[in-house]
């Protein structure tokens, strides 16, 4: 997979907080996508990458 | 990102900047793992962040604080605090785009909140990150500084760095996003292109309690 192919962000399975009495994330699973490369020429148009 | 108070927006940016290390699970940036990597290597991977509640240095001047967040290079790095003019000139060109460069010799703590966050940003991009993580840019702003902001950001943006934001102010949000992922108790629970995201009848249930 080269890297325009993968995500630029990816969690997976994710659990943490603050100690044992707060945890705040519980099995979170959150994929950013990379934007195509194509989309960095396009000034706040559609299809850039996210915000 | 968004989601109502304690769905864990500011404990994801945690995660992923390394300001606390996760329990279980994986964070990958770019394919590589930095699950529980310390601070300054996320932010040497290309990571750069802000924080809700601005993280300054208020009796330092606003140049001294944009200088304080650079990244120390060659010689520089060798030489410990060593700043050519090189790098006071980038720090400069940092205040003016963000547009408080006629502030550059005030001390921090005399600027106005939403200054104080055109300052916290400027530090943020003296390091050069393509990834920039906001924790509520606009929280406590007013409007035309508000504007500002989005543009920067949309200007930035346009010029290959990406965002990620995590804002309650749902204008500016679906104004700037490409994507949005709305968190609730934990984990998100709807994502998609704004106008998909605005209509989930689950967002409106748990984030406008409609």
């Amino acid at each position: 997979m080269s890297e325009n192919q993968q995500p630029l962000l990816e969690l997976r399975d994710i659990e943490a907080g603050y100690g044992r009495a707060a945890l705040v994330l519980r099995g979170l699973s959150v994929t950013v996508p990379a934007a195509p490369s194509s989309a960095w020429s396009a000034p706040t148009a559609p299809g850039s990458p996210p915000c | 990102m968004i989601g109502p108070n304690g769905s864990g927006k500011t404990t994801f940016f945690n995660c992923v900047t390394g300001m606390i290390r996760p329990d279980s699970g994986t964070v990958s940036y770019r394919g590589r793992d930095v699950t529980g990597k310390a601070s300054h290597r996320i932010a040497a991977a290309g990571i750069g962040r802000s924080f809700q509640l601005c993280r300054i240095f208020p009796r330092m001047t606003v140049l001294e604080n944009v200088l304080a967040a650079a990244r120390p290079r060659g010689i520089a790095a060798l030489l410990g605090s060593a700043r050519g003019a090189a790098e006071i000139d980038r720090a400069r060109g940092w205040l003016h785009r963000v547009g408080i460069d006629h502030l550059e010799g005030a001390e921090a703590r005399d600027l106005s909140y939403g200054q104080q966050k055109l300052l916290e940003l400027a530090g943020v991009l003296m390091a050069e990150p393509e990834t920039i993580m906001l924790d509520e840019p606009a929280g406590g702003v007013n409007p035309a500084l508000i504007d500002r902001i989005a543009a920067l950001v949309r200007e930035l943006n346009a010029e290959g760095r990406t965002f990620i934001v995590v804002e309650h102010n749902m204008e500016l949000v679906m104004s700037l996003s490409d994507h949005v992922v709305v968190f609730d108790r934990g984990r998100p629970i709807a994502e998609g292109p704004p106008d998909t995201v605005r209509a989930d009848p689950a967002v409106l249930e748990a984030y406008l309690g409609v």
